[in-house]
């Protein structure tokens, strides 16, 4: 059962993915990439990180691809971008890369035989010890990353002043 | 006396303070050319003052060590500021800062009415502090310093007539300048492994001991490693000593201006005449041969790197003679002239004779600089004119500049009694009586006659014959350049008195450094010496016949040199210095240069080209125009270069590390 | 009911000194007026003052803290003294810079203490987690920071392309570090290096921690302009302020290679065999794709982009060596690296008249007779790049390089020492331009006081410690 909810939601995701690459347009892409997001959160659920997936689908799939939207639509970036390409090699040479990535990742997963994973607790994941890991060993952390908000907002606010002033 | 010590760091800072004044206060050329020499000649003072307080020690303590500081101090590695004073240093230093003054008080005349006076003193000033660095320094590192301390100096200067679009015909100052220092730095490189090599061998960098600080000198311990191999990858293996000794030889051919990497030394008379004087003539290239005399401990533990050097030396001093006969601008006879008397010092100190090699290093400092100086009283008197073609005749006109310069050219192309004869002649009799190569000697005798046939040459092309080009007439120098020049042409005469057969001065008072055995002068030494000089004397003669009486007639202004009908390509050859200027810019520099820009092309290309700009990209806010910078390639091409990155990355760690 | 354990503030004194000067000073500059805007970085030069003094009492003490995720050492309190440095001196150059281009806001000042806390993490971290977040602090001041003079549309395209690069990088080093938390069940590099050292990581999970150590790598990498990571650099660098170009360039450099050394040196150095000659491989390929890109370029601003890059792979030689004096050899070359690249920048700022760039070569022609001052301090920072003794340059190069002798990577130095020796042209052509050429066209000098206070203070400084470092090498 786990087998089989795994192997659909993957290859949803993977489609997601792909799909939000090669679509031309923007607000589609957007939505592909909802496809993803909530792909991934079942994922997480398999995984029985269950704090995850509920942040995976409200902050991500919530507010962010929201966001997204938004911001698409008002610009109205949605009209299809000419992207021809200036530099003819760059597709195939990308492909091959990203084909020799796929079979070194395919050597990590496959080549070797499996073992037993890091053991983890019962409660790995589940929301109370994340919130200890919080409060403890990554408290520092925690605490730095509200700065890093801090700093993105000031950004954006600068910049954003900078170009009204300047229209 | 021991008190006195001190004087000796006086030696090298008067000229730095001299350097700092100038830049500071200096503001007319008047006061720069006083500052500038006075500081130079208060360093003369101070370096004989020193010799005072070094002899009047006991003779096992007659080497004076002030250490100021300490420079690097890592764990072992630790290297002192400290300045040597020893009998080696003595003889640089008195060069030094003696031929050094002569020319800045030359230069007081000789730059007159110059557009940027201040600075081209406080270039010399500082170059003769860097130069003093060089020879004073007590550690391989130190020396370093002074050694890039001096081509810079060397840069900045020949670069002075920037404003003289060209100074010889297709030669540009600023590039022949940037050319100097970038031939030099290749040099350098291989001099900085020799370094590093002498510390990871030899645990240490410093010349001798310095109890005082705890640190060992290396020298000492070169015999100790005299069979001690080290693997060069797939070549196999070579002496430790010998791979230092020749990566030191390769700094030797960059400062030196040996084979090579000789070419860059006459580019480098595109700057003025006395710096060719003092930099390219008399002290800076002339380091090179300094730096193998102090670690002449190592060159003589390894055969096969004194093998090398004696072979460059030879190559050199044949090959620069051969490009001397050919040149027709007066500085460029005397450049390929330095380079082949340079080859002739470091034959002298591969064989072994290190004596010999300071004495012609001395002696050529006089004799060489003489030249220069009156080449630039000739060049001054002719109104700025370079090119033998467009003198002639100038024996009336400039009679004392005519003696001077006949007694430079007598004693270079080493005529019994001036100075070169016995510093020259010391060198053929130890390739041929000590070190039994006859070979060699034979070389060398060539080389002399050719040397003395194009000084016949010049002084025949310069002096005799009518004025080929009629101007307004010349004029003989002023005081300012008379007097050094007087003084040099003494030297130049009385030079050989320093070490003469049987007297032997200069080798006894070397003795504790250099531990050579006294030589013997035997009949067949003085035989050999008669059979030079009577070549040397043909060599002139004939040089000065055929282009005095012979020939004559056929030179002119703008037209190849008459002899080139008989000689055609050989002759060619030897005028473009044998090509290895030409061989470096179609193999090295083209080459490197076309790959630099091919790979800019291809990667950067666009640059910020304001992919923005165009478009109605502008209106759209922050997002949409990161959409077009994403989409504009070269980040995607960027995305590439990362991705070719992590395949390579991920695929070796994970291939390695399993 | 969860207990927080034990702090020690001592050693994060200087953290919060750093991130408590920034938010206070982001509030009182709301009350400082736009005349008066050189308050606002007399009072971040304040802040940094006073962080760099709370460094003097924990000298020579070791102590971490927060359940071991943060350190303190000689090795982070030295390179969070260079950035300060880098730090006060930008702000420095910038005081002339800023109101000159129509771009005088207090946030400027804010985000660069922000950067400098971001570097702090990354050099202090002990933590995985800790030096990601150190790394992305420093990155998103830097994308704004980047794009501060906006009407420049190079100076938005440079934020644009780094941001996009960056991301991308973001992304590696997440999921490296995560495959090396698989791999080991930790983040903590001391642990790591712990676990790695009892041998128990074998067959799949060997292959999950060495793909995560690469990525690891590859996102440190990025930041500093490893080749093939290096190719947003020039655009970046040019299009940025210059301020901020000179700022990115030194310390922005230097606190990722702190993080590469503490990745490399704690976590890693059991397995030294795999990583020393692949980064071998790379430092050698950096070197010489940096100044091989260098020489072909007119554009000052992007020549120095090439050699920042360049200099990047002759810094790496100092963890390469993976021993004390290659550690002390890489933090005495990016003390020298921070000044001489400030000096040369703020040269470049002196000459950047309002809404002109001057970043020609052709535009220094006769800055001697110009501007002697400038046209000196230029001259030193170039042949202190060059590694002309008796500049700091030289003492960085030659320490580096005996460094890596040392530990057996001759073949390395060889190619470092050829090839400086070659980069030698690009940057003399630069001192040949300001001495032994007519100027082309009149640029606007800055005459500010300050500016050349910044200036001098660093080229002195390159002088003084490229004659008197054996202080501060047995200081560090």
């Amino acid at each position: 059962m786990e087998l089989i909810v795994f192997a659909v939601t993957a290859v949803i995701a993977i489609i997601g993915a792909v799909a939000m690459v090669a679509s031309k347009n923007a607000v589609h892409s957007a939505l592909f990439l909802l496809l993803n997001f909530g792909a991934i959160a079942v994922l997480y659920l398999l995984l029985r990180a269950p704090f995850l997936f509920a942040t995976q689908l409200i902050i991500y799939a919530g507010a962010i691809i929201v966001l997204f939207l938004f911001v698409v639509m008002l610009l109205g970036a949605e009209r299809h971008e000419d992207n021809r390409d200036r530099l003819a090699w760059q597709r195939p040479v990308a492909l091959v890369m990203a084909g020799l990535l796929l079979a070194e990742v395919a050597y990590v997963v496959v080549a070797l035989p499996a073992q037993a994973p890091v053991t983890t607790d019962e409660g790995f994941g589940a929301p109370e010890v994340i919130a200890e890991q919080l409060f403890t060993t990554f408290l520092l952390p925690f605490q730095v990353t509200a700065f890093i908000i801090l700093a993105a907002i000031v950004g954006v606010v600068v910049l954003h002043m900078q170009e009204k002033r300047q229209v | 006396m021991s008190d006195l010590r001190w004087v000796i760091w006086l030696i090298p800072a008067l000229p730095l303070l001299g350097f700092l004044v100038t830049v500071l206060l200096a503001r007319s050329e008047r006061a720069a050319g006083l500052i500038a020499s006075v500081a130079v000649g208060l360093s003369f003072v101070a370096t004989i003052a020193s010799i005072a307080v070094m002899q009047s020690l006991p003779e096992e303590a007659r080497r004076l060590n002030i250490v100021l500081w300490e420079w690097i101090s890592v764990g072992a590695f630790r290297v002192s500021f400290g300045v040597l004073f020893d009998q080696l240093t003595a003889v640089m230093a008195l060069l030094i800062t003696g031929v050094g003054g002569l020319i800045h008080i030359y230069s007081i005349g000789y730059m007159h009415g110059d557009s940027r006076p201040v600075r081209f003193f406080a270039y010399l000033n500082l170059f003769i502090f860097a130069m003093l660095m060089l020879v004073m320094a007590d550690n391989l590192l130190l020396l370093f310093l002074g050694w890039e301390g001096v081509g810079l100096c060397s840069f900045l200067l020949i670069g002075h007539y920037f404003d003289r679009r060209s100074v010889a015909p297709g030669i540009v100052p600023s590039e022949a300048a940037v050319k100097a220092f970038v031939v030099n730095r290749v040099g350098d490189a291989a001099f900085l492994l020799a370094i590093i090599l002498v510390f990871s061998r030899l645990g240490s960098i410093s010349f001798f001991p310095n109890e005082a600080l705890g640190i060992n000198g290396y020298l000492e311990r070169a015999p100790e490693l005299a069979f001690t191999q080290v693997g060069i990858g797939f070549l196999g293996s070579i002496g430790v000593i010998t791979a230092i000794c020749l990566l030191m030889l390769i700094g030797v051919t960059g400062k030196s201006a040996q084979v090579p990497l000789y070419t860059w030394l006459p580019d480098a008379m595109a700057g003025p005449t006395p710096v060719s004087a003092l930099i390219h003539a008399a002290t800076m290239v002339t380091a090179g041969v300094y730096l193998i005399v102090r670690n002449h401990t190592l060159f003589s533990a390894s055969p096969t790197a004194a093998g090398v050097v004696v072979a460059i030396g030879l190559v050199t001093a044949f090959l620069a003679a051969t490009a001397a006969i050919t040149q027709f601008d007066i500085k460029r006879v005397l450049a390929y002239s330095t380079i082949s008397q340079l080859g002739y010092m470091v034959t002298a100190v591969g064989m072994g004779a290190y004596a010999a090699g300071m004495f012609h290093l001395l002696t050529h400092g006089f004799f060489k600089a003489l030249l220069f100086l009156a080449a630039g009283a000739i060049i001054h008197a002719v109104h700025e004119t370079q090119d033998m073609r467009r003198m002639g005749g100038l024996k009336d006109e400039l009679p004392t500049t005519f003696r001077i310069y006949a007694i430079g050219a007598l004693a270079l192309a080493g005529i019994f009694p001036f100075a070169g004869f016995w510093s020259k002649d010391e060198i053929i009799a130890h390739a041929w009586f000590t070190v039994q190569n006859p070979g060699a000697a034979v070389a060398l005798i060539v080389t002399s006659m050719l040397t003395a046939f194009y000084m016949g040459r010049q002084v025949a092309l310069i002096f005799y014959g009518k004025r080929r080009e009629p101007g307004t007439p010349a004029h003989e120098p002023g005081n300012a350049m008379r007097i050094p020049l007087f003084i040099l042409a003494a030297a130049a005469v009385l030079g050989g008195l320093i070490n003469l057969p049987g007297v032997h001065w200069l080798s006894s008072f070397l003795e504790p450094v250099i531990h050579e055995p006294e030589v013997v002068y035997t009949l067949g030494m003085g035989i050999l010496a008669t059979i030079a000089t009577l070549l040397s004397i043909g060599g002139a003669y004939l040089g000065w016949w055929l282009y005095a009486r012979a020939l004559a007639g056929r030179v002119r202004p703008g037209r190849d040199d008459p002899a080139l009908r008989y000689l055609g390509d050989l002759w060619r050859g030897a005028e473009l210095g044998w090509g290895f200027d030409w061989f470096y810019q179609r193999v090295i520099v083209r080459p490197y240069r076309n790959f630099s820009q091919t790979l800019s092309d291809v990667f950067d290309r666009q640059g910020i080209d304001g992919i923005l700009v165009a478009g109605p990209g502008r209106i759209l806010g922050v997002l949409a125009h990161g959409v077009r910078v994403a989409q504009s390639g070269f980040v995607r091409n960027y995305a590439l270069a990362f991705l070719i990155g992590v395949v390579v990355l991920v695929g070796y760690f994970t291939l390695a590390g399993r | 009911m969860i207990e927080i354990p034990p702090i020690d503030w001592s050693v994060v004194l200087q953290l919060c000194i750093i991130f408590g000067g920034a938010t206070a000073l982001l509030m009182a500059d709301l009350f400082i007026p736009e005349v008066r805007r050189r308050v606002t970085g007399y009072l971040a030069l304040a802040v940094l003052a006073a962080a760099a003094i709370a460094g003097v009492a924990p000298w020579g003490c070791r102590g971490h803290t927060f359940s071991g995720t943060i350190q303190i050492d000689s090795f982070s309190l030295v390179l969070n003294w260079i950035f300060m440095l880098g730090a006060a001196i930008t702000i420095v150059l910038s005081f002339d810079y800023l109101p000159r281009h129509g771009i005088n806001r207090g946030e400027y000042y804010v985000m660069i203490l922000f950067a400098v806390g971001g570097m702090m993490l990354l050099a202090q971290g002990a933590d995985l987690v800790v030096l990601f977040l150190g790394l992305e602090l420093l990155s998103i001041t830097l994308y704004a920071l980047a794009g501060f003079a906006y009407p420049r549309t190079t100076s938005e395209e440079a934020a644009m392309k780094y941001l996009l690069i960056g991301a991308f990088a973001t992304g590696f080093l997440v999921f490296g570090i995560a495959l090396v938390y698989g791999a080991t069940g930790a983040t903590n590099l001391a642990q790591i290096g712990a676990v790695l050292a009892e041998g128990r990581i074998d067959g799949e999970n060997r292959i999950y921690l060495m793909a995560g150590a690469a990525m690891t790598v590859i996102g440190l990498g990025y930041k500093i302009s490893l080749v093939p990571f290096h190719m947003w650099t020039p655009d970046v660098y040019e299009g940025s302020p210059t301020p901020i170009t000179a700022f990115m360039s030194v310390a922005g450099k230097a606190a990722a290679f702190a993080g590469m050394t503490r990745f490399l040196l704690t976590a890693l150095e059991t397995q030294r065999e795999i990583w020393v000659p692949i980064l071998a491989a790379l430092a050698a390929i950096t070197i010489v794709v940096g100044n091989l890109g260098a020489l072909t370029q007119q554009n000052v601003k992007r020549m120095l982009a090439y050699s920042s890059i360049g200099q990047a792979g002759y810094i790496l030689l100092g963890p390469l060596a993976a021993s004390e004096r290659g550690t002390e050899a890489m933090l005495y070359y990016l003390l020298a690296y921070t000044l001489t690249n400030l000096a040369a920048f703020g040269v470049l700022i002196a000459l950047e008249a309002r809404g002109e760039a001057a970043w020609n070569l052709s535009d220094l022609g006769g800055l001697w007779q110009r501007s002697p001052g400038l046209a000196i301090a230029m001259a030193i920072a170039m042949l202190s790049l060059a590694g002309v003794p008796p500049t700091a340059g030289f003492v960085a190069k030659f320490a580096v390089f005996t460094a890596a002798w040392q530990a057996g990577q001759a073949v390395l130095v060889f190619i470092g020492v050829i090839v400086s020796a070659i980069a030698a042209f690009y940057y003399l052509r630069v001192v040949a331009q300001i001495f032994m050429s007519e100027p082309t066209r009149e640029v606007e000098i800055s005459s500010d006081r300050v500016l050349a206070f910044g200036i001098g203070l660093s080229v002195i400084a390159i002088v003084l410690i490229g004659v008197l470092p054996a202080r501060l090498l047995n200081l560090i």
